[in-house]
């Protein structure tokens, strides 16, 4: 358990996006039920199935963000030539290479003296990028920090009729300005990484050790459900995530408020993997009722690296959170395996709420590999 | 929690209609399924406090089985 305590970096404003495009109800889901009102029901009282929004062909997490970037400095009203570093979090990047932190660098024209990178973690990514960027900011590496985290849920994501995801998932992208304060505000980290368990919650292929080729994205296969999976999909072992869920991360709560000395929390910013897996961490953490907002996960489903911060701003309306100084506890787990928790003061802070966007003009996926063939085939080094 | 009670919050565990018998056999109960499983594991962690392992639901086989392991 790593924990680490911070003074004088502070959260000036959120904002949050989700792409309105393909939005799928929970009558829509009904299909994966066998088409039984009763089962459907049945589903949705246990787990607490609702909406979802999805990415339609060609919508990125990096899109999103930009939009939710963009969204922020205008309404926090900054020069963004003090931006010194911009943190990408995401486990849906735009290419293998370079990052997207660099690509959103040059499409929201921050200044050449701003470092970029890019942070691999799933559902513990909101908190990661709060840690890195406090660091930056406590050490005075930097002054300023927009950290950019999203995710996608994408049409080919779900393409594959795998009940398991498709239920869960929708796509999101928020921005968050973290900058140096010379007063006092004190907060409070606690990670925690299970390696051993990286094959719980994986997505095989795409990477070096199963790459991209002989036809793996048409191959499916099925589990004993009856569930297609493409390696290419996310892969959840359900029943050991929720084991490892429930008997972990309450123990990690308690840490994590022991270790900040705080007993006024506000409120518990818990990521959504499901209805019964937030109600269920509560009820053993000891956590009032009162302090926990369990309507998150059926409105908008499990965002993942952003879902706590949907809790909050499902929670908190923007003039609440811009007139008011409360003291989150900030809590996720999930891919990795990986448990995070951060205790943060939030003063008078901007708030966009969570946005519904419908994106438009938006590049297919056709589009993009005609625009590099043509690139690659008028390329000439002479 | 007598047995009468531990079979009744079963069956609002499981979200079923009907009444959950001591010799009934899992598999022959409809709404035995994954969902059931996580349900089934959250009752006995949070209501209960015993751990009750995903190993251990798969190898549950009756309702009295469950019941075993409530110490019921």
């Amino acid at each position: 358990m790593k924990q680490n305590q911070f003074s004088h970096a502070v959260i000036k404003g959120i904002s949050y996006v989700i792409p309105s495009n393909i939005h799928k109800t929970l009558d829509d889901k009904i299909e994966y039920f066998g088409n039984d009102k009763k089962k459907l029901n049945r589903a949705c009282k246990i787990i607490g199935y609702g909406d979802t929004y999805i990415s339609p062909n060609g919508l990125t997490a990096v899109d999103i963000c930009e939009y939710a970037a963009n969204d922020l400095i205008k309404n926090i009203n900054i020069d963004i030539s003090t931006i010194d570093a911009i943190i990408f979090v995401s486990q849906s990047p735009d290419y293998k290479a370079p990052c997207s932190a660099q690509v959103l660098h040059g499409r929201l024209g921050l200044s050449q003296s701003c470092i970029a990178i890019d942070i691999n973690q799933g559902c513990t990514g909101y908190i990661y990028g709060l840690h890195t960027s406090f660091a930056y900011i406590e050490s005075k590496v930097c002054q300023r920090v927009l950290l950019l985290v999203g995710d996608n849920a994408s049409e080919d994501y779900v393409s594959s009729g795998n009940k398991t995801i498709n239920l869960l998932f929708s796509s999101s992208g928020s921005a968050t300005l973290i900058e140096y304060s010379e007063e006092c505000h004190h907060s409070y980290f606690t990670i925690d990484t299970i390696g051993k368990y990286y094959d719980t919650l994986i997505v095989p292929a795409g990477g070096e050790r199963i790459p991209l080729k002989n036809g793996l994205y048409e191959q499916i296969i099925y589990d004993k459900d009856g569930n297609p999976h493409r390696l290419t999909d996310a892969f959840i072992d359900g029943l050991s995530t929720f084991d490892f869920t429930i008997t972990s991360v309450p123990k990690h709560i308690k840490e994590c408020i022991m270790y900040s000395n705080i007993n006024n929390i506000d409120f518990f910013a818990i990521h959504q993997g499901n209805k019964q897996i937030v109600k269920s961490i509560a009820s053993k953490a000891d956590i009032d009722i009162d302090k926990i907002f369990l309507d998150t996960f059926t409105r908008y489903g499990n965002t993942s690296s952003t879902s706590c911060l949907s809790n909050l701003l499902d929670k908190y309306e923007p003039e609440y959170l811009n007139n008011n100084s409360l003291n989150i506890c900030f809590v996720s787990f999930g891919i990795g395996l990986s448990i995070a928790s951060a205790i943060i003061r939030l003063n008078n802070i901007y708030s966009s709420g969570i946005i519904l966007h419908h994106f438009d003009n938006i590049q297919s996926q056709d589009d993009a590999i005609k625009f590099w063939k043509e690139k690659i085939e008028n390329y000439t080094a002479d | 929690m007598n047995k009468e009670e531990f079979l009744e919050k079963l069956q609002d565990v499981l979200e079923r209609d009907e009444e959950i018998t001591e010799d009934m056999v899992l598999e022959d109960i409809e709404e035995w399924d994954s969902l059931s499983a996580m349900a089934l594991m959250a009752f006995f962690n949070n209501v209960l406090s015993i751990t009750l392992l995903p190993a251990e639901v798969r190898e549950m086989k009756t309702v009295a089985d469950i019941l075993h392991k409530a110490g019921i």
